[in-house]
């Protein structure tokens, strides 16, 4: 029997035929997935908890002179709740990148459920010298959850850190990204991907950016939403 | 840039990768962890798990030993002379030869029979042949109960006290109060170890612990065990000849200790969930209550805990203590300064903690939490005070479990084993 990744207590499903052919492996128990708050009935682009179809900032967005020729639709699984800041948490700054592996299982429902079609993947890169402190670059690690191909396209060039600013300061745009020379991406369906969406700005400098390479289509998918 | 991870030695100064690999297995030099399962390959290398919380150790991280050696004075002395009873003057003889002798050594002593004490002479002996001397106790309250004991006692020495968010972290000494889990930085260091209360959580069965201590010692160094209630392993060590050991049945102010009576209430739980509290044990709460007697209620969870409190509020002048509560160290505080006449608590309150004249009570004593070593410490808080040697514990419970059963025995032996010493008064 397998243990919850999370809290490390016995995952309370009983054995049946599934676990014979590899099927009803839980990797959450139960008493995580509840704590865990799933999106729903948000801001029909991005995901955040309001009563209006689309919330302020990603009218922002559309208004914004720099994004205001495409549109990105963001999905993300659960709400950046207390138990959600813990994982995250977790697996970014303690460095416990098995953590991630605990979102498999969602994410091939999502797959599933969305009926995804010759998408590539495009993580969200973290500076080199955050690799070397952290180890791994979270957003690959989700990415390769998907059994999509990935793109590494992406070169983070600055190294400040987002969360440590106010929110105008991160709605502007600096330059925090690089595409690598010599990628075609011309004509391809593209999908973000990263662990926390915020107000956005990550994901629509990298949009600017890919829209820039004439891309046909723009998603993103983040794990949290705050 | 990567941070080292920094142990403090006393050999030779030197800079190791923290996880390396041999015969083709992964093995973490920080923890001691050998389990493959809980190693995992991330994008620059392979990482461990088990010892994550103390940082992360892993492939292309370096183990920085450094050496550092601390002063000594000339001779050390106790601030004043510490009266020990006859038992607890062969005990410390005893730990003072096996420091000597540089063996390991069990001290099976019965709560409230003074085991700090016992310790002093050794302490006091090894700190005169200038080595250093590291107490280490699964819990931080006790550290932090011990600390301003120790500095009043041992004044001249340094004293460095270790645990989650201390201040003293990496800093000098020759006498180190500490938590387990804060050995970990260290590496061959330790000349004597002594380490309290074996068998509390979460020493107990945790191989990660137990690496420390043995990679915090130097080799051959000496490591003194305490405990009042020593676990199955530990009896088999103890019985098969692999650890030696010396037993301490009585109390330092000899007296026995006070048997616990049973008393069977009928669905304690069901009552309780309808706010309503078993006629027995109101009875005897409001006889302590007219004997104005403090009283520790054990409860087996916090649940229980804030259902009994709603209760008796009204009532009586209780308060509910569990371990994730912020407030805590002040409500036992209050308790102690006879504030509060009742204190409701799961069994954060089971060790380490002296209240003079207290009864005890447990109430749903059948639950499995309260397994035969949890009652025998929970006894043993009940007539610690030498003026106050008789007090009243009673376990309320549904039925007679092997639990009880087997903690009324081990006290009944100890008692006995005592009176055939001419221990007792």
């Amino acid at each position: 029997m397998e243990k919850c990744l999370l809290c490390g207590q016995h995952t309370n499903n009983l054995f049946n035929y599934c676990h014979i052919f590899g099927l009803g492996n839980k990797l959450l128990c139960e008493k995580c997935l509840i704590l865990l708050e799933r999106v729903n009935n948000g801001c029909v682009k991005c995901g955040k908890k309001t009563k209006d179809i689309i919330c302020s900032d990603c009218l922002y967005w559309r208004n914004y002179n720099l994004t205001k020729l495409f549109e990105i639709v963001n999905y993300s699984l659960f709400y950046y709740n207390d138990f959600g800041k813990e994982i995250l948490r977790r697996i970014k700054f303690s460095g416990d990148l098995k953590l991630i592996y605990a979102f498999k299982n969602e994410i091939r429902l999502f797959i599933k459920k969305y009926r995804f079609k010759d998408i590539t993947l495009v993580p969200v890169p973290i500076h080199n010298e955050r690799l070397e402190e952290r180890g791994f670059n979270q957003s690959l690690y989700i990415a390769k959850l998907f059994n999509l191909p990935i793109l590494d396209v992406l070169v983070k060039v600055n190294n400040e850190k987002q969360s440590k600013k106010i929110k105008a300061m991160r709605m502007e745009f600096n330059n925090l990204f690089d595409i690598k020379p010599g990628v075609n991406i011309e004509n391809k369906r593209v999908m973000i991907v990263d662990d926390i969406y915020t107000t956005g700005s990550t994901v629509h400098q990298i949009g600017r950016l890919l829209y820039e390479k004439k891309v046909k289509e723009i998603l993103s998918f983040t794990l949290f939403r705050s | 840039m990567i941070k080292l991870l920094i142990e403090y030695t006393k050999d030779v100064e030197s800079k190791v990768i923290s996880v390396d690999k041999k015969n083709n297995r992964y093995y973490c030099r920080r923890c001691g962890n050998h389990n493959q399962k809980s190693f995992f390959k991330d994008q620059l290398g392979t990482y461990c798990r088990n010892c994550l919380v103390f940082g992360k150790s892993s492939t292309y991280q370096k183990i920085w030993r450094k050496k550092i050696s601390s002063e000594f004075i000339e001779e050390y002395c106790l601030k004043k002379v510490i009266f020990l009873s006859d038992i607890q003057k062969i005990a410390s003889k005893r730990c003072v030869e096996a420091y000597k002798l540089s063996e390991d050594l069990l001290i099976y002593a019965v709560c409230g029979a003074g085991k700090t004490e016992i310790v002093y002479e050794v302490i006091l002996k090894a700190l005169n042949d200038n080595k250093v001397i590291c107490f280490a106790t699964p819990r931080k309250d006790v550290v932090l109960e011990l600390t301003p004991r120790f500095k009043r006692d041992f004044y001249q020495v340094k004293i460095v006290s270790l645990y989650g968010d201390s201040p003293d972290k990496g800093k000098l000494g020759n006498l180190y109060i500490s938590t387990t889990h804060q050995l970990i930085n260290y590496y061959h260091y330790f000349d004597l170890i002594i380490i309290d209360e074996v068998d509390a959580f979460p020493y107990y069965n945790n191989k990660m612990l137990e690496g420390f201590v043995k990679k915090a010692k130097k080799d051959n160094a000496p490591v003194i065990l305490l405990t009042a209630t020593p676990t199955k392993k530990i009896k088999y060590l103890m019985s098969s000849g692999k650890l030696a050991y010396f037993i301490i049945p009585s109390r330092y102010h000899r007296y026995p200790i006070p048997l616990p009576t049973v008393k069977l209430t009928n669905n304690t739980l069901q009552k309780l969930n309808k706010n309503h509290c078993p006629r027995k044990i109101k009875r005897w709460l409001v006889l302590r209550k007219k004997n104005k007697k403090r009283v520790f209620i054990f409860v087996p969870s916090i649940n229980c805990g804030k259902l009994l409190e709603n209760i008796l509020k009204k009532e009586f002048n209780c308060r509910f203590v569990y371990a994730q509560m912020k407030g805590r160290k002040k409500i036992v505080k209050l308790f102690r300064e006879n504030k509060i006449q009742f204190i409701i608590t799961t069994t954060v309150l089971e060790r380490g903690v002296t209240v003079s004249n207290v009864d005890v009570c447990i109430i749903k004593c059948d639950d499995v939490i309260f397994d035969d070593r949890a009652i025998v410490q929970i006894v043993g808080r009940a007539g610690r005070d030498k003026y106050y040697p008789n007090s009243n514990v009673v376990l309320f419970s549904d039925y007679n479990t092997l639990a009880i059963k087997a903690a009324i025995k081990q006290i009944k032996r100890m008692n006995n084993i005592a009176k055939e010493k001419n221990l007792l008064r």
